[in-house]
């Protein structure tokens, strides 16, 4: 049984505005798992500094993986697309470069080059602050590594429960991991987007990285804080628990968003696990390559960019 | 970043004075008005972003609606390429901070003198239904002839202003020496928000330093929620008792527990015969449990106990094998 990957882009009209679409991709491991990327610009903000990606980022090396992450870029009007854009384009070609890596090494060393390149396009373009947020799940067999810095989260959503994965660089998401804040006020604090760590910011950028056990069943969303702010997470497991698929789901938290009056834009990848092999080997690999399936295709939330476009 | 001598909107840059949050403040001159402006304009990062717009759209309404000598009176707004801009007067002095930085401690009389001009317009703004909430040193001016000027409004609350949420590219945590503990616990605040921002640069004027400080600004807020304020007349200047109660009332967590406004603050100062001292009993006391000393102490006991169990262990292993087992 081969693993086939197809992607699918649809434009969905937004809640927030009828003059407004939002953005959704599809990527469909069959018979594995089903990833859907969802983004809207919101009510607030006059454009979309969110950006998602994933991609089929199989080493050569028989072993089945996958690669999706969101970005929520900040620098203004100008620039804060900007950033998402080219982080995600930099991580992205880096991962693909050497995906057959221990997955850490790999996930550290592509963020560690987003980061530097873009200082480097602040530097050559003379911006003065510009930097995104990352969040990042490479998921092999039972394996899910992720890679994080800043405040998107990623969520397991298992047995009607949904457990946020990651720790949130901003003042407040300190504060809590200090006991200073009791978790429950995070939302509503004033310091909650502050952020202390993001890619761009600082001269050397360390993100943290964690390894889950998937199961068949499991549903996993990385999103912005235009979502998770807004929602709380027993929320976010109701509304997965009524959802029959990703899109579904994925929609519902936009639309909930939207609803709560979210300030930001609002991003999400759900990832639906319907299978998990047990060791990460693509089924029939030898197969696929000899029929000739190109690795490492990404789609990205607002193009379409193929793994060996150039760097920027 | 614009330099001296260029032209923007009508005004002649004079100097770049800082960049305060994400706006660069220069002095400017103004032609048509022939007098010095300063022009507080929002650097790039913060274009397009609504939560910037909003503080800039109530700095300019503060600074308008309010009249008096504390406070930095708004002359105006405009925009460029749809980017906005203010303007204000422009004030001739020295920050409170340098004057700390070089001059720190104050006498007592100098230090109640500065606190008390400063306390009167903080009241004026509250009695006009705005709360600074970012009183720090950095944002007060104080002028030749003596005369404290309050900066930055930006974040004030106003009766009618709706929750506005620091950006994710401002500095972090900005100045946490001056947060109230409520500040710390995510609320809005109050008027006697303020009030704590003033004992705590009273505090710092009398003694040469704030009562908490550290390197990592999370922990300098978690002081704030947790430990006891230094007794003032128990440091070196000995500040008067009087004045180490009334800085210690300000200084409580629980807002309730502090003056019930900044002219019950005042009238304290008037009346220094009247003030209970048995409020001194509450500081420098007992510290407040604090979780995150907590949790490292008990990891440490925890680890101590472990290496001395594995000790113990080997040391009877070892003897179980000397004597042949």
């Amino acid at each position: 049984m081969g693993a086939k990957v197809t992607l699918r882009t649809e434009v969905l009209p937004s809640t927030g505005s009828p003059h407004r679409s939002m953005v959704s991709t599809t990527m469909t491991v069959s018979p594995l798992m089903v990833g859907v990327g969802i983004s809207d610009t919101g009510t607030q903000r006059g454009d979309n500094q969110d950006s998602y990606r994933m991609a089929d980022a199989s080493g050569g090396d028989s072993r089945l993986r996958t690669l999706f992450a969101v970005a929520d870029g900040m620098g203004g009007l100008l620039h804060g697309r900007f950033a998402s854009t080219v982080a995600l384009q930099l991580f992205f070609e880096s991962f693909l470069r050497d995906s057959s890596s221990n997955a850490e090494r790999v996930l550290r060393r592509s963020a560690e080059e987003a980061h530097f390149g873009l200082q480097q396009a602040m530097q050559q373009l003379g911006i003065p602050r510009m930097g995104t947020t990352l969040t990042a799940a490479c998921l092999e067999g039972s394996r899910m590594s992720l890679a994080h810095i800043g405040d998107s989260r990623a969520y397991l959503i298992r047995s009607g429960r949904a457990e946020c994965l990651t720790h949130d660089h901003s003042t407040a998401g300190e504060l809590v991991r200090m006991r200073i804040l009791s978790p429950e006020k995070i939302r509503g604090h004033a310091r909650r987007s502050e952020l202390t760590k993001g890619l761009g910011l600082g001269l050397f950028v360390q993100p943290d990285i964690h390894h889950i056990t998937v199961c068949e069943g499991d549903r996993i969303v990385l999103c912005t804080d235009g979502v998770w702010s807004v929602i709380e997470d027993e929320e976010l497991a109701n509304a997965s628990a009524a959802s029959e698929s990703p899109l579904e789901f994925g929609r519902t938290l936009v639309d909930l968003a939207m609803e709560r009056g979210s300030e930001d834009n609002v991003s999400a990848i759900v990832i639906h696990l319907n299978q998990v092999p047990t060791e990460g080997r693509r089924a029939g690999g030898l197969l696929d390559r000899l029929l000739g399936r190109k690795r490492g295709a990404v789609h990205a939330g607002r193009t379409r960019t193929p793994a060996d476009t150039r760097m920027l | 970043m614009l330099k001296p001598g260029d032209q923007f909107d009508g005004f002649e840059i004079r100097s770049h004075i800082a960049r305060g949050g994400m706006s660069d403040i220069y002095r400017a001159y103004e032609p048509a008005a022939r007098r010095d402006v300063v022009l507080k304009i929002p650097d790039s990062s913060g274009w397009g972003d609504p939560v910037q717009f909003e503080r800039f759209q109530r700095e300019l309404e503060v600074t308008q609606t309010l009249d008096h000598p504390t406070i930095q009176r708004g002359l105006g707004s405009g925009s460029v390429d749809h980017i906005p801009y203010l303007v204000a007067e422009y004030v001739e002095g020295r920050s409170l901070r340098e004057l700390i930085d070089s001059e720190a401690p104050f006498a007592p009389p100098r230090a109640e003198e500065l606190i008390r001009k400063i306390a009167d317009g903080i009241a004026y703004c509250h009695e006009h239904g705005v709360v600074h909430r970012d009183l720090k040193p950095e944002n007060i001016l104080i002028t030749a002839a003596g005369q404290p000027v309050i900066l930055d409004f930006g974040l004030a609350l106003t009766r009618k202003g709706r929750r506005i949420t620091y950006p994710k590219l401002s500095s972090i945590a900005g100045t946490p020496e001056y947060m109230a503990p409520e500040q710390v616990d995510g609320q809005r605040g109050d008027p006697r928000t303020d009030l704590y921002a003033i004992g705590i640069i009273f505090y710092e004027m009398l003694a040469g330093h704030p009562p908490f400080e550290g390197d990592n600004p999370m922990a300098v807020m978690g002081q704030h929620v947790f430990r006891s304020i230094p007794r003032l007349d128990r440091q070196e200047p000995a500040g008067p008792e009087s004045m180490a109660a009334i800085v210690i009332r300000c200084l409580q967590k629980k807002p309730d527990d502090r003056f019930p406004d900044v002219r019950a603050f005042l009238e304290a100062l008037d009346h220094p015969e009247s003030v209970d001292l048995a409020i001194l009993q509450t500081a420098g006391g007992k510290e407040a449990a604090d979780p995150y000393l907590r949790n490292q102490v008990l990891v440490a006991l925890a680890i101590s106990l472990g290496v001395l169990s594995a000790v113990a262990l080997l040391a009877i292993f070892l003897q179980w094998v000397h004597t042949g087992g």
